[in-house]
């Protein structure tokens, strides 16, 4: 099945083709285990233990994506997180947008294609923008697209089409997620030699260490690197490490898990990609750390040269990498373009590996003495104060011109199909910015360090800018055990032994921003993932964005999915440079999470499910489901029945006959999410006055009273009934959305501005299920179901409350009521909920007792004007305007809301006050909101003097009828109003808003 | 996600509590005695401080109590309320 | 120079090197006619109405960091006018108006792009509430519309219900548009400039002077500079800055966060939002999707953001939208908010001469061209258009507030 094929780009045939960019023996990539994918369409085989894009280059691909403006060909630049142009569409069950191919491990059967291109990355009809670049440089858009007339929304609709990158699926990957809570003593961010040795020295000091390192295995850049410890290679040192910290108890390490974001007291989430034998896809960790080791390492930047995107181009550290970590060759000729030591090294790796190396391209005068034998070993020729001028080649690199000032200045060109490049390396200081500190330059390195740590953090290793290997282990040590230390685990020996390293010179940077441009219209890519150039960063600072911030925002720079990593820094060292500023004072823009991108799926965990909120059920919501029940979300997070329908009944036919039921028979419905709070201790009826705005000092024993509370502002808060069980137990009820709401303001009243009063409250809402029967055959049926208490008129009055057994069950029956009819509410234990139900519809069977849901019970309220705080009393009404001046005790000096309801009655004037309505069509409901409107003003303000708070059609009355709050409504009985609803007017008569025995003969009968 | 340090329950996530308000927005003693201005600037005003600020938060999620804390509006740093401020 | 066509084309064979800055980077002069503390939309915008419509050109924007570097860089660009009190429909439909014609004014494109806002309504309770809004709004002419589910379905082909709530209708807002947010303040900079307003950036308001007669000047970190009218556009600061003026402004500072995911092809032309969860999406032009809720649940001045807010709003988006379980999740980020008590603006006089104040507009970006103007016109003539009356300080003092929260969660 494999053929071998020796063109660099494969040809269009179908087959599985062999690698031919592999090198025989090296990298950690696992030869026996071939994986098959398919990239655009076309079949590959990798190992496992390459990534797709290792895979993409040991296939010899070239071309992996187009930009996202210019649509210009990319090729694979780096070799992990920082990864711009590799973005990928993953395809078929894991359709998945935006993936970076550097970090994605290969899998079998793995399908991508590259994004941003049509019809395909080699033909791309979108690269027609590069060749228009000229008038599409950053910011044009604000500049034009405004002919004629305000046509963004035209043009915008154009312009969004090509913009964005992949696509989002069709349906969910039905991958499952969790949420994994953890606390330790010390997190260490990156296994890398400065994290192995923090996770080492604090593990051995007996602290709980969870280190956490986002690739497939440990070791950082040592897995691609040809550094020696202790005479071996480095490598053998990361095994024998990661050995040792598996083995401790208290360590925990995660592979594939990236430190996504850093927030408040050392709050970390950590992403971790396929848990070990789980089920789960990702797993957040949400981390409380008492001590954080940063390890992070560090990224190494490009530098800034015409062409700098041609793919072939690749970071000099990352073509090291493919070749030593994954076995691959990134190119076969290559030159290395840098400003700094580094590279020297990564020249000899890529020797070493059999690429043919003809020439560093060094910006400095000076080159690393130290390599000078070894290089000139291998024919490496060392072109100092060079640079490159031209990248020749369309899709692919294909020689490279240099410029030499030694060389007078001409240009020679070299043949090669790989060009190594490095600009430097950038600390990776996103999480320590995002913790809160403030990275500093430092010109040393030419980048940004770590400023002071705001909490309890520090950094060590590369991502301080510290990037010799020795420095790095010795930095990883002593963070270690100094954040050991801090949590109080300090008998620790030195922690681990520093092992030897080979030598490494200093890095000895020419800070370098630009390279000269050989033409005006030469390109210089900082931006790659945004097509951000040179030019771009120096027209903004010519209109005035000068700013960081401001040229961010102008010309897109880091704002792409790679947020910066490999840009950031050249674009602020370019920034100084054109304003003559140091960089340190132009400074980073903020970093913020997450450091690389989360799924939604990880995001939401199993909050994706019912879970999100979670509903809750009272005994009696089985059989409403069982029996038609509409069930609907009515505050507090409990789902009950709005109507109960029968079978081919309308909600309108379902509420009519539970409504009718009540007024001439007899209803029943579940009362339970009603909230409840018991009250105890010596000072309740104090508190209750204070609380309420009626006087509770004369409430026997075995009665309940109806009382109003208000916010301090005037505005109702709740209202409700409350029972004097016994001497000093009070059961005060409430709604049910505000339930919680209003245990916070008492609390809070009891706790913070009163806490000399002896009072005690307990919620006890899911202790007790309520259930109430009403209508006038109420009585009935609560005798029918053996009600063990003389439950006449005259034994048991209205707003009594007794202790007995109904159904023989032991309850609390109490006449109070919703509905206005004659009412028996009965409270039993939760656990008796379902039996008492059932006994009250067997018992009232012969009365047609009928389940009514809270839609009915919302029209039977409105017949009686019963006010609902949130519909009839909302930010305008006070207790007086909603009618229920009745409540207030005006002989009490204080109670909440007595100040503002005095300060309104101060200031008079005109008062939106409740009134009923009957509309002049007895058919027509007027809906909720609608205003009332005075036809005689034309003034648009004065005009909506009022509003329907709700309407109903009252089966009883058989007609329309509604509440409305009316401005000054209660002097305009009689009045004809007009109401302005769903776009049309309609008339009605104001009246009295009790609509159905307005005398209360029924509820007290 | 800020940690609270619960004299009661010890240091717990900012979720299992609600925000209470500035202590020093006490309820006056006599609102009776307050003109209409001088109520309104209680009701409608809060300290709104920038930086170091006592606090109070209901551990709703937890043992139920109103405690007293100092948080740093600015950096959301907490730290545990001086004892004459508690009403723990 | 003209932003068109031509000068890009001619610019761009000059490759570019002609452009002037879009607004000149002022010196403070000694004394100006008219100061403005803010330099986001409101502010900007406001020097650039005095300077256009009422000709007071002698006039100073002081910024303390980067123009539109406060809650105009932090907004998520939507402009709506979906209220429920006559009097926050009728100024919030005025303000919706009053950005179609701000390109042209400008002449710099902030990227009108009307997309319209559906409002997911999640249960049956929030579509019999939504008729209130659609009545009160019908009424000042703003057009809000109930759409049932099979419109719903229609306009959204791929929202997936039920989740855990179920959807049973929508709001269609048709008139809601987007702006981007940065330009705003950058198209005021540069047309202001022209007018010869002078923009001062970094230069921090430090204390803020009177004598007996009101305003006679601020003292900033580039010195005192003079002047007898002082306008405030400044959020997250508010109370603070005016308390220099022995102001108190009833305000609170809250954190409304946001984020984005990464970029991706068009699949959402319409604003949503999920009123179930309190939360609400688009799709930029850029391709990410950006996200939100209501405030955080308490005060800080902090811009860094929490982990919970995302993890829910993200949740919730998955409970309508189970297909974008791989979309990842970019950025977030924090604005500050200045708050009043009923959720409503205050642009208003003061109870000190000379200086007034355009603050809370609590997500004021929406307004940011009306505002701007009202705010213009109450400095210039020294008393408030009635469309603002409402608007004032004073109501904190009578407690006639416009509660919109107080009711039916305003988005």
């Amino acid at each position: 099945m494999q053929k071998v094929t020796r063109c660099v780009q494969p040809r269009r045939t179908k087959v599985m083709v062999e690698s031919t960019f592999r090198l025989d023996a090296a990298g950690r990539v696992d030869r026996s285990h071939k994986l098959a994918f398919k990239f655009n369409d076309r079949k590959y085989v990798g190992y496992a233990g390459d990534t797709l894009a290792s895979a993409l280059l040991a296939n010899g691909v070239s071309i992996v994506g187009r930009s996202f403006k210019y649509h210009r060909p990319r090729g694979i630049m780096s070799a992990g997180i920082e990864e711009t142009n590799a973005i990928v569409q993953l395809l078929g069950d894991a359709e998945e947008p935006n993936v970076t191919a550097t970090t994605l491990p290969l899998y079998e059967g793995l399908e991508a294609r590259s994004v941003n291109a049509w019809p395909s990355v080699n033909v791309d009809v979108g690269s027609i923008n590069n060749f228009f670049h000229r008038f599409i440089p950053a910011g044009f858009y604000y500049k034009t697209f405004m002919w004629p007339g305000n046509r963004w929304d035209w043009y915008g609709r154009a312009i969004r089409k090509v913009a964005g990158w992949g696509t989002a699926p069709r349906k969910p990957a039905g991958g499952r997620y969790e949420h994994r809570y953890h606390h330790c003593d010390v997190l260490v961010v990156g296994a890398g030699p400065t994290g192995l040795a923090a996770a080492l020295s604090a593990g051995r000091s007996g602290a709980r260490v969870l280190l956490v390192d986002n690739q497939t295995e440990a070791g950082g850049g040592l897995l691609g690197s040809s550094a020696v410890i202790d005479g071996s290679p480095a490598i053998a040192w990361v095994a024998d490490s990661v050995q040792e910290i598996d083995a401790m108890p208290n360590v925990v390490r995660l592979a594939e898990a990236s430190a996504t974001g850093y927030y408040d007291q050392n709050y970390l989430t950590i992403l971790e990609r396929r848990p070990d034998k789980s089920w789960v896809k990702e797993r957040l960790w949400k981390v409380r750390a008492r001590q954080v080791v940063l390890a992070t390492g560090a990224i190494e930047r490009p530098l800034t040269f015409a062409d700098n995107d041609r793919p072939g181009v690749m970071l000099a550290s990352a073509a090291s990498n493919y070749c030593l970590r994954f076995g691959v060759m990134p190119g076969r000729t290559a030159v290395v373009f840098t400003n700094n030591n580094g590279s020297y090294q990564h020249a000899l790796e890529l020797a070493d590996s059999g690429i043919e190396v003809k020439a560093i391209v060094d910006l400095r005068a000076q080159a690393d003495a130290g390599a000078c034998a070894a290089l000139a070993a291998r024919n490496i020729e060392i072109l100092p104060r060079s640079r490159i001028a031209r990248v020749k080649g369309a899709g692919r690199v294909s020689a490279v011109d240099v410029i030499s000032s030694n060389g007078g200045n001409k240009r020679r060109r070299i043949r090669c199909d790989l060009l190594a490049v490095s600009g430097g390396w950038n600390p990776n200081v996103q999480l320590h910015s995002q913790s809160g500190g403030r990275p500093e330059y430092n010109a040393d390195i030419a980048s940004f360090v770590p400023g002071t740590s705001p909490q309890d953090e520090m950094s060590a290793g590369a991502c301080r800018g510290q990037f010799r290997l020795s420095t790095c282990l010795e930095e990883g040590r002593d963070a270690g055990l100094r954040a050991a230390s801090a949590c109080g685990f300090d008998e620790c020996d030195e922690g681990i032994a520093l092992p030897a390293c080979s030598p490494e010179p200093d890095l000895d940077i020419l800070a370098t921003w630009e390279v000269t441009l050989p033409k005006k219209s030469s390109r210089a890519f900082l931006d790659f993932n945004n097509d951000v150039t040179s030019k771009d960063i120096r027209l903004a600072v010519r209109e005035g964005y000068r700013s960081v911030e401001l040229v961010k925002r102008y010309t897109t720079a880091g704002m792409g999915i790679d947020q910066g990593k490999t840009g950031n820094v050249n674009i602020i060292g370019l920034l100084a440079e054109i304003t003559d500023t140091a960089p340190g004072s132009v400074g980073t823009t903020s970093f913020r999470p997450a450091y690389s991108p989360i799924s939604f799926g990880a995001m939401a965990g199993t909050d994706s499910t019912d879970l999100i909120m979670p509903w809750r059920r009272t005994p009696v919501t089985d059989w409403f489901i069982a029996n038609g029940g509409h069930l609907d979300e009515t505050g507090a997070l409990f789902r009950r029945p709005l109507f109960i329908a029968k079978p081919g009944e309308t909600a309108g036919d379902a509420i009519n006959r539970e409504a009718l039921a009540v007024r001439n028979g007899v209803g029943i419905y579940d009362g339970t999410p009603l909230g409840k709070i018991s009250i105890k201790g010596p000072d309740t009826v104090t508190f209750l006055d204070r609380v309420y705005t009626n006087s509770w000092g004369k409430l026997p024993v075995g009665r309940c009273k109806f009382g109003y509370m208000l916010h301090d502002d005037g505005r109702l808060l709740d209202d409700g009934v409350t029972f004097r069980l016994s001497e000093d137990h009070y059961l005060m009820s409430t709604g049910s959305g505000v339930a919680e709401v209003v245990l916070k303001h008492l609390e809070k009243l009891l706790h913070c501005e009163w806490p000399d009063l002896d009072v005690y409250l307990t919620p006890v809402t899911d202790q007790w299920a309520v259930l109430c029967v009403c209508g006038p055959k109420a009585r009935e049926v609560m005798l029918a179901a053996n009600t063990d208490i003389d439950v006449s008129r005259e034994a048991f009055k209205f707003l009594d409350t007794r202790f007995c057994r109904v159904a023989g069950i032991d309850a609390r029956v109490s006449r109070v009521t919703y509905t206005g009819e004659l009412s028996f509410e009965i409270v039993v234990a939760s656990r008796h909920g379902r039996r008492l139900w059932d006994a009250l519809l067997s018992a009232g069977e012969k009365y047609d007792i009928t389940p009514v849901g809270s839609d009915t019970s919302m029209l039977l309220r409105t017949e009686k004007a019963f006010i609902a705080a949130g519909l009839e009393g909302d930010g305008y009404a006070n207790i007086h305007d909603v009618g229920m001046g009745w409540v207030v005790a005006d002989d009490k000096t204080d109670f909440i809301g007595k100040r503002s309801t005095m300060r309104d009655l101060n200031i008079g004037g005109p008062r939106p006050e409740i009134v009923g309505l009957l509309p002049t069509e007895k058919d027509f409901v007027p809906s909720k909101g609608s205003p009332i409107i005075d036809t005689d003003t034309a003034d648009e303000a004065q005009r909506m003097i009022g509003m329907v708070t709700i309407g109903f059609h009252s089966p009883n009355l058989n007609r329309s009828i509604a509440l409305a709050q009316l401005r000054d409504g209660r002097s305009r009985m009689g009045d004809t109003v007009t109401l302005f609803t769903k776009k049309r007017l309609a008339t009605a008569q104001v009246c009295n808003p009790v609509f159905i025995d307005p005398d209360g003969e029924r509820m007290r009968s | 996600m800020i940690q609270i340090d619960c004299p009661y329950c010890g240091k717990r996530n900012e979720d299992e509590f609600v925000y209470g308000g500035d202590t020093g927005h006490r309820r006056p003693e006599d609102p009776a005695g307050l003109s209409d201005a001088e109520w309104c600037e209680y009701i409608y005003s809060v300290p709104n401080t920038r930086g170091w600020a006592n606090e109070t938060w209901w551990h709703v999620r937890g043992c139920n109590r109103w405690i007293t804390i100092q948080r740093n509006a600015e950096s959301n740093e907490v730290r545990p309320a001086s004892q004459n401020e508690s009403h723990g | 120079m003209k932003y068109s066509a031509r000068t890009l084309a001619l610019q761009a064979l000059r490759n570019h090197r002609g452009w002037p800055a879009a607004w000149r980077h002022a010196a403070p002069k000694k004394s100006y006619d008219v100061i403005i503390i803010g330099g986001g939309g409101h502010g900007l915008g406001a020097a650039f109405y005095l300077a256009s419509q009422h000709g007071i050109s002698n006039v100073a924007v002081l910024e303390k960091g980067w123009l539109g570097g406060g809650n105009t860089a932090r907004n998520t660009m939507t402009i709506r006018d979906n209220f429920l009190y006559p009097e926050n429909v009728r100024f919030h439909h005025a303000a919706v108006n009053a950005w179609h014609s701000l390109s042209d004014e400008l002449n710099f494109n902030i990227m009108l792009s009307k997309r319209g806002m559906i409002t997911i309504l999640m249960s049956d309770r929030d579509l019999s509430d939504a008729h209130r809004m659609v009545n009160t709004t019908a009424l000042f002419g703003a057009e809000h519309r109930v759409i049932d589910l099979d419109e719903l379905q229609q306009r959204l082909p791929m929202i997936a219900t039920p989740g855990r709530l179920p959807v049973v209708g929508g709001i269609y807002h048709p008139n809601v548009v987007l702006a981007r947010h940065d330009a705003v303040a950058w198209g005021y900079a540069r047309a202001a400039s022209n007018l010869g307003v002078d923009i001062i950036e970094n230069c921090e308001v430090t204390d803020i002077l009177q004598d007996d007669r009101g305003v006679t000047g601020v003292e900033t970190s580039l010195g005192r500079i003079q002047t007898r009218k002082l306008g405030m556009a400044v959020a997250g600061h508010g109370k603070r800055v005016a308390a220099m003026a022995g102001v108190n402004l009833p305000i609170e500072t809250i954190p409304l966060q946001a984020l984005v995911s990464t970029p991706i092809k068009p699949v959402l032309d319409n604003v949503l939002v999920l009123r179930g969860f309190n939360t609400y999406f688009m799709q930029s032009d850029k391709g990410e999707l950006v996200m939100g809720a209501g405030t955080d649940p308490y005060p800080s001045y902090s811009q860094r953001g929490t982990p919970q807010i995302p993890e829910a709003i993200i949740a919730a988006i998955l409970q309508v939208f189970p297909m974008f379980e791989r979309m990842k999740f970019l950025r977030q980020w924090a604005g500050a908010l200045d708050i009043t008590y009923d959720n409503t603006p205050i642009i208003s006089k003061t109870p000190v001469a000379g200086f007034y104040v355009d603050v809370a507009g609590s997500g004021g970006f929406k307004t940011t061209p009306l505002a701007a103007r009202l705010h213009a016109s109450l400095i210039a003539n020294d008393r408030p258009d009635p469309i603002i009356e409402a608007y004032s300080l004073e109501r904190f003092g009578s407690g006639r507030l416009i509660l919109e929260r107080a009711s039916y969660g305003n988005r």
